[in-house]
């Protein structure tokens, strides 16, 4: 609760021209917001415009948001699901997905071919994620990647608890569709992830 | 939502760990960077927004007044004549006497101000209080500071500008005598005639002002004289291009003549007149212009039709009879629309044109008009058994169903798919009836058809059908209009139907396409033939190793149904593409 307070005032001062506030505001939530928005998106550019617009329409457009009615938090997830959303419209179809070139590099202290092996299995299941449809794509981002409720998730979606529980039931279908060879032999995989996380800590 | 589904939804823990394999990086310091700057740019571009929304920037409002002389009282600026008395209103001056104030002001407003003062001074027989400051005032110092005072126009606005601005004051004048001229037509056409026989003569009696309309009276019939001298001595050709040079020139003269007149400098001297008399001169100039144009251009006109019709006549003598042609019947032509579609009073399901006839009535003796409904299936062929009726059947649910019909062309009535009760279309009543007429049909007539007819067709006229008159079937007549030349090459837009693929065969990858790694599109320009075949095939875009030609017979394997146009099977141009995929 007095965070969110905070968030208020601190949203307050940036609507007054304070910087450092704005700041604030920014460093608490970027991380989360461009992450979702990448993974919408599946390009760095995209997720950096989208947060870009995202945070700055706290300022441009400052009666869009209601504290009455959501968080902050909650507010800017919708504000960069609609930004992402109005990108889809826009460039057609997921053109993204070949931009995806630029994936985080993991630690070089991993076995080469476990890390060969890690890349590939990343890039199925971002692949696997991409081919879901957008709606079902958002609802698992925010639930399983994001950790939100499913209020929470229903209130970003502008829709009703039930059609997002339904979404992700379709969204994990396909997810088990696409990945079950992954998922047959996940047992061993989890295990040798196990030993990679020993050695690294 | 309970606590329950979400347990039941974080459980499975199995796909959860999988997905977390797909890590997204962290926004970078460029983001961050951007952000602060775009911040920082917000906030200072409202800055000089607001800064710029609140710029003062107010015209001075001047309220303009008339003044009524003779009733001592002021009316608002819309008014030209005294609501009271029917005065004309001359503008009253704002409190400050000062020029400036009014010199100033809207050019609009001044010149208004300068026509209305001197139509009124017309009116009162007062030219020489014309000055639109000093009529309000009505006193005798005003005579004399009349010739002192001149307005000048400081405003910028363009020739155009100004002259649609005089244009537009005129005729809103107009629009404000209206009602002074609707309540008194006769008095006001007499003190109109009155007033400008006055104008006219004051300004005749100005100096020069006679010399230089004879002037330039002299210098147009010259001109005018010049050319028709050069239209006898020479031919026609000369004599167009003389009228050319004639009326550049003309023209020109008159251009120079407006702008002047029009011009910022009003006071200019014009061909070495002095200041003073220029205007004058100029009105003088251009209205002798504009009449002796006038005059002109009747007499051309008047000429160029008397040369007309003696061309004409001339033509009629000159005829004669070489040869005498017999001119073929007139050929029957289709009525408009399609044929055999019952438009026009032509069609019907016959090959020869011919004029339908026939119709048909019926009723079942009730009180009330027939219903609105719609007709019930027509045909020529089946003869009818059950008669339409605007209620339901008796039978619920009869053991063998027959639909009521009409013996008419379908050409001509076209099966109606609404849910409605059968009816005579052309009814406004709606309650369910037979109508009037006689015989089980519909309508006011006798039979079992529908309409004011005789028998089982479809309104006036006798033995079923439609058309009036006695039965006849009808038909399309010649022609049918539409496509024409079906054996071209269409695309796609124009064809009716488009071609629809039934098989398409992937091409497949050769095998030194694989060792190269080729990955690609290839981009076919092909016809699909009305034959169904796949003919024409065109590159457009091809890759190596062997890929095109794969695509290309995989194109030549395709199987489908012809586009069609107008019912028949044309050819059509199609785009394909393969994508060649190495995964």
């Amino acid at each position: 609760m007095p965070e969110r307070t905070t968030d208020e005032v601190l949203l307050r001062k940036a609507g007054e021209g304070d910087q450092a506030a704005f700041l604030e505001l920014y460093d608490r939530y970027r991380q989360p917001i461009f992450r979702f928005a990448y993974r919408l998106l599946g390009s760095v550019e995209s997720a950096e415009d989208v947060t870009h617009d995202c945070f700055l329409s706290l300022i441009r457009k400052p009666g869009n948001f209601h504290p009455e009615r959501a968080s902050l938090k909650t507010y800017l997830y919708a504000a960069a699901r609609n930004l992402a959303l109005k990108q889809f419209r826009d460039q057609g179809r997921e053109t993204g997905l070949d931009e995806v070139i630029e994936e985080p590099k993991d630690s070089p202290r991993r076995a080469p071919l476990r890390r060969l092996l890690d890349e590939e299995l990343a890039t199925y299941v971002r692949e696997a994620v991409f081919s879901l449809p957008p709606l079902q794509r958002e609802a698992l981002i925010l639930f399983e990647y994001e950790g939100l409720s499913l209020s929470e998730v229903a209130e970003i979606a502008g829709t009703d608890v039930g059609a997002v529980k339904a979404r992700l039931y379709r969204a994990r279908e396909g997810l088990r569709r696409i990945l079950r060879p992954y998922l047959e032999s996940n047992q061993e995989l989890n295990s040798g992830r196990e030993i990679v996380t020993l050695r690294e800590a | 939502m309970g606590v329950e589904p979400e347990e039941e939804f974080n459980s499975d823990n199995e796909l959860k760990s999988l997905l977390e394999r797909w890590v997204a990086p962290g926004p970078s310091r460029v983001l961050d960077k951007r952000i602060e700057t775009s911040f920082a740019r917000e906030f200072s571009g409202a800055d000089g927004l607001s800064q710029s929304v609140l710029l003062p920037h107010r015209r001075e409002e001047v309220v303009s007044m008339k003044f009524c002389s003779v009733c001592k009282e002021e009316f608002a600026d819309k008014f030209a004549f005294c609501p009271v008395d029917g005065t004309p209103l001359a503008t009253v001056a704002p409190p400050v006497n000062d020029p400036s104030v009014t010199v100033n002001r809207d050019p609009s407003v001044t010149l208004n101000r300068d026509t209305v003062a001197e139509s009124a001074a017309a009116f009162n027989h007062e030219p020489d209080a014309s000055d639109p400051v000093y009529v309000a005032s009505n006193t005798s110092s005003a005579l004399v500071l009349r010739d002192e005072y001149h307005l000048t126009i400081m405003d910028d606005s363009g020739l155009i500008a100004r002259l649609s601005h005089e244009i537009k004051d005129v005729s809103h004048e107009y629009e404000l005598t209206w009602p002074e001229f609707k309540r008194d037509p006769f008095g006001f056409t007499k003190r109109a005639f009155v007033g400008y026989g006055q104008k006219l003569r004051s300004f005749l009696g100005k100096p020069n002002v006679l010399v230089a309309m004879g002037a330039a009276l002299l210098g147009m019939v010259a001109l005018v004289g010049a050319v028709m001298l050069m239209d006898r001595s020479q031919g026609a050709t000369s004599s167009k291009a003389g009228l050319i040079v004639f009326a550049i020139f003309a023209g020109g003269l008159l251009v120079a003549l407006f702008s002047t007149w029009l011009g910022r400098e009003r006071g200019a001297a014009v061909m070495g007149a002095e200041p003073s008399d220029s205007r004058s001169v100029v009105v003088a100039m251009v209205s002798s212009f504009v009449f002796l144009f006038a005059i002109l251009g009747l007499v051309v006109g008047i000429d160029y039709r008397n040369k007309q019709q003696q061309l004409i006549a001339q033509n009629n003598e000159e005829l004669q009879v070489e040869q005498m042609l017999d001119i073929p019947d007139e050929q029957p032509t289709p009525d408009p629309g399609t044929a055999g579609l019952n438009k026009g009073s032509g069609g019907g399901s016959k090959p020869k044109q011919e004029r339908p006839g026939g119709g048909g009535g019926g009723g079942r003796e009730e009180a009330k008009p027939a219903s609105f409904g719609k007709t019930p299936q027509a045909s020529l062929d089946v003869p009818q058994i059950i008669p339409p009726d605007p209620k339901p059947p008796q039978i619920k649910n009869p053991a063998l169903p027959v639909a009521a019909t009409l013996n008419a062309d379908p050409m001509l009535i076209p099966p109606d798919a609404r849910v409605l009760p059968y009816g005579d279309p052309k009814s406004k009543s709606n309650d369910p009836s037979s109508g009037t007429g006689t015989g089980n049909g519909i309508g006011s007539g006798t039979g079992t058809g529908i309409g004011s007819g005789e028998g089982n067709g479809f309104g006036p006229g006798r033995g079923g059908n439609v058309g009036g008159g006695d039965f006849n079937a009808g038909g399309g007549g010649p022609g049918g209009g539409g496509g024409g030349d079906y054996s071209k090459i269409f695309t796609g837009k124009d064809v009716t139907t488009k071609a629809r693929l039934i098989s398409k065969p992937e091409p497949q990858y050769t095998e030194d396409a694989r060792k190269n790694q080729i990955t690609g599109t290839v981009v076919l320009k092909v016809v699909f033939a009305s034959n169904g075949s796949v003919q024409n095939i065109r590159t457009v875009s091809g890759l190596p190793y062997g890929l095109t030609e794969r695509a290309i017979a995989a194109a030549r394997q395709i199987k489908f149904v012809p586009a069609t146009k107008d019912g028949h099977q044309v050819s059509m141009w199609m785009q394909l593409e393969y994508n060649f995929n190495l995964y």
